[in-house]
């Protein structure tokens, strides 16, 4: 498993994906708010701690997570010297020939890296332990008070669903039109600007006239076996709260309740 | 009763391909029914204007005795169960257990019965070790047979097949094939099949032959298919027998069974026993 | 130089849990000037092989000889435009490769990106449409209002006005009706004939391969296992009846008539001999 993507499901046996998926989006949200809190370290320590803890639970590797966080290693660096440059409080730590380094952009520095760092590994823990589907599902089941105020609750997560069934057969299609192309001799690396934005339609166009008729024959085959947007019907993926959802929930308000605690 | 009965159909699409021209049949309960002619000769919109997913310009399409219109078209969509051509476009759940609920979760069935009937329609194709893969990983035979179970599970009397094979390789076709056949056998199904496949035609108990939007032909395949040069004027393929026993009696060889490979090979070697 | 892979080994996604073998030590001359059929079952590695023939893939291991070219995995592999102008691969369902707004737009597009002409693209263009049969009439109309034979017949014309030498193409009569998949392979073998080019064909049609190809090579699970003339494969031999394939239609029927006691040469070329063969035994000739 060399080159995990950020967000990707990894279907491990362990008590986290098998917690409910509406009850982790929510804590998910609540530890959100808590990053969020001005807390100082000892608040990011306990969310942190909480954070690593989970992370054992859903057997993930902290490695995995840190690698991901590489593509964002500039963006740091570019943080700190911003930081250097601009924040000019606290005492002076390094003195280089009149160029004064002071204390706050650091730990300003070391703040946001810590939080965006925690941010990441809460969202992975979600979507690493969650099924796509399963997380559509919640989302469904979260907004349906909504439906009420005519919010398409149940529509967004079918469309979300399809999206999510049909991204290896797109992916699939594009690689062969890809193929095809070539075959006729496109070349993206190479060419004129003229010849590259033709290399690029020679590929959008068939995959969005193919895409158009996969849509039509879906939308067909859906019909014919009953489907109704607006209609009532039963759900056969139920899912269910158990105890351990509603330990972990307690949890994380905990987190949150101590993280309001130390910044007031 | 009979379960599909059309009459004086007409219907044209914005464009030109595929049109409809006074079409009438009927198709007999329990028969194993085959609509056969070139490509875009209108018979898969046939297919759609049956099921509702085309609207009719003229014309009648009864099922059960129940006149399709706006109103009756959800309860009609009950009786019949169709399988399209692109095993990938009708693949609608994430996995073959929730590809097989989902015509259950638009009528309404309790959760809770699902995955009995979700295993037992499975079982019938063949299909229940496969329960839990992703279509990716199935064939393209293994996506018609989800289909399939999709289709049964929601109990319909008529089974319509849209060139359900047309895409397979001749293992999934054979194997969908001998599916269809054991449904129309044990269950006692309707089946229109919409097919190229000549063989398939002289093995069912009706065919109805369409040419350019109209019916040309309509009654018993061992009648209908063994004027070849007809059936190619008309863009199609007579069965082998028939081209062989045309080439025979040429040669002075007059068979009664053109149109049955198998029965034509007992006649002649009655033939050869004989002298 | 022919066309011949030696030791090739094709791996998809390698060092990964995806990690699939596609090609298993692939030994395999093609005949120029020839059509040669490839079949085998769904997921033999056939589609696998064929784009080894204009280096959409480079072996794992081992080396594809095409023409003059070299391709193997341990060396840079420049210029695949080249290759790629003299070996045209034509895809399955090809109709769906289409872009243009008009149709000889969409032919000429393979030319132009191979630095033809204007005049010269539009020139050959032109000859490939007339050789797939589509007349002038076509020729400003959209590629995507025609009927599904017509597109597939537009799609191998662009390859065709890139003028190869060898052309490739997987499953070309797939989901086409009985008269069109018949002149579709009917058009293949003039252009073998009159024009000189070398055919490869991905099909599982066994009828097609009896009545139109000059060799075939049969797969199984990434490995060929035969490959053959097609006269020796069908005629000489057990090995058709070893890889459990359905015969072509003839073969089945001299069998099954074999089976009843009647005398017949499995060699009848075609459905006028069996006809005489089956009277000659009726009448004791």
């Amino acid at each position: 498993m060399n080159n995990i993507a950020l967000g990707r499901y990894l279907p491990l046996d362990s008590i986290v994906h098998k917690m409910d998926p509406r009850y982790k989006l929510v804590a998910m949200l609540v530890l959100m708010v808590a990053i969020f809190f001005p807390s100082g370290y000892i608040g990011y320590a306990i969310i942190g701690s909480f954070v690593l803890f989970s992370l054992l639970l859903a057997k993930l590797n902290i490695k995995m997570i840190l690698r991901a966080m590489k593509p964002m290693l500039f963006m740091l660096v570019f943080l700190t010297f911003v930081n250097t440059l601009v924040l000019r409080t606290g005492y002076v730590l390094i003195d280089l020939f009149g160029f004064k380094v002071y204390s706050d952009a650091i730990f300003q520095t070391l703040y946001i890296t810590i939080r965006l760092l925690l941010m990441i590994m809460v969202t992975t823990i979600l979507t690493a332990s969650t099924k796509p589907l399963d997380l559509t599902l919640a989302i469904e089941d979260l907004f349906s008070p909504l439906k009420r105020f005519g919010f398409p609750a149940h529509e967004i997560a079918m469309m979300i669903s399809i999206a999510l069934r049909f991204i290896p057969t797109l992916i699939d299609e594009t690689n062969r039109i890809m193929k095809a192309q070539a075959s006729r001799g496109v070349d993206l690396k190479e060419g004129t600007f003229k010849e590259k934005i033709m290399a690029i339609l020679s590929l959008i166009v068939p995959l969005f006239v193919s895409s158009f008729q996969r849509a039509e024959e879906l939308a067909d085959a859906m019909e014919a076996r009953g489907y109704i947007p607006s209609a009532k019907r039963t759900r056969y993926k139920q899912l269910k709260h158990t105890m351990k959802d509603w330990v972990m929930m307690f949890c994380v308000i905990c987190v949150l309740g101590s993280v309001i605690w130390i910044s007031l | 009763m009979n379960p599909i009965e059309v009459k004086d159909l007409n219907f044209s699409y914005d464009q030109h391909l595929d049109v409809v021209k006074d079409v009438s049949f009927t198709v007999e309960r329990g028969s194993y029914t085959t609509l056969i002619g070139h490509n875009g000769s209108g018979k898969s919109t046939i297919a759609k204007l049956i099921i509702g997913l085309l609207e009719k310009e003229q014309g009648s399409i009864l099922i059960d005795g129940e006149e399709l219109n706006n109103e009756t078209v959800e309860s009609i969509r009950r009786k019949i169960g169709i399988v399209f051509q692109n095993p990938d476009n009708q693949f609608i759940g994430a996995t073959v257990r929730d590809d097989i609920a989902f015509g259950l979760e638009n009528h309404q069935v309790d959760p809770k019965d699902m995955d009995a009937i979700i295993e037992k329609y499975a079982g019938e194709v063949g299909m229940i070790e496969y329960l839990n893969h992703e279509p990716t990983r199935l064939s393209g035979g293994q996506k018609q047979r989800v289909a399939i179970a999709g289709i049964l599970a929601m109990k319909p009397e008529i089974l319509i097949l849209d060139e359900a094979t047309s895409m397979l390789d001749p293992e999934g076709k054979e194997d969908i094939n001998s599916l269809v056949k054991q449904l129309h056998k044990e269950n006692n199904m309707t089946i229109l099949s919409i097919t190229h496949d000549v063989e398939e035609v002289m093995k069912s108990d009706h065919v109805i032959v369409m040419y350019e939007g109209r019916i040309v032909k309509d009654g018993l395949p061992s009648k209908m298919m063994l004027n070849e040069q007809e059936l190619v004027r008309l863009k199609l393929d007579a069965p082998y027998s028939v081209k062989l026993s045309n080439e025979l009696s040429k040669l002075g060889i007059k068979l009664k069974n053109a149109g049955n490979m198998e029965g034509m090979v007992d006649e002649l070697c009655q033939l050869l026993l004989k002298k | 130089m022919p066309i011949a892979f030696e030791k090739v080994n094709y791996i998809y996604a390698p060092k990964t849990p995806f990690q699939y073998e596609a090609l298993k030590c692939i030994d395999l001359a093609i005949e120029l000037n020839k059509i040669t059929a490839i079949i085998g079952p769904t997921g033999s590695g056939k589609s696998t092989l064929v784009q080894h023939l204009n280096a959409l893939l480079v072996p794992t291991d081992g080396t594809v000889y095409i023409l003059d070219r070299e391709l193997s995995s341990n060396q840079k592999n420049k210029d695949l435009k080249s290759l790629r102008q003299r070996v045209g691969l034509v895809f399955q369902f090809p109709e769906y490769q289409l872009f243009e707004e008009t149709i000889l737009k969409d032919v000429m597009f393979g030319p132009l990106n191979f630095k033809m002409t204007e005049e010269d693209a539009r020139q050959k263009s032109m000859t490939a449409l007339t050789m797939v049969g589509l007349d002038e009439s076509f020729y400003e109309r959209s590629p995507l209002d025609i009927s599904g034979g017509q597109k597939r017949r537009v799609a191998i014309a662009g390859i065709l006005a890139i003028n190869p030498d060898v052309l490739v193409l997987d499953e070309p009569t797939a989901g086409l009706d009985p008269q069109g998949a018949k002149s579709m392979m009917e058009l293949f073998v003039e252009l073998n004939r009159k024009y000189k080019k070398t055919i490869l064909i991905v099909t599982h049609d066994m009828d097609h391969v009896l009545n139109y190809c000059d060799n075939v090579v049969v797969m199984k699970k990434g490995e060929v296992i035969t490959h053959q003339q097609v006269n020796d494969f069908f005629f000489k031999g057990d090995t058709v009846k070893e890889i459990e394939m359905a015969l072509p239609q003839r073969l089945r029927v001299v069998e099954s008539l074999r089976e009843k006691g009647f005398k017949l040469d499995s060699k009848i070329s075609n459905l006028k001999d069996l006809a005489n063969a089956i009277k000659k035994e009726i009448s004791h000739e």
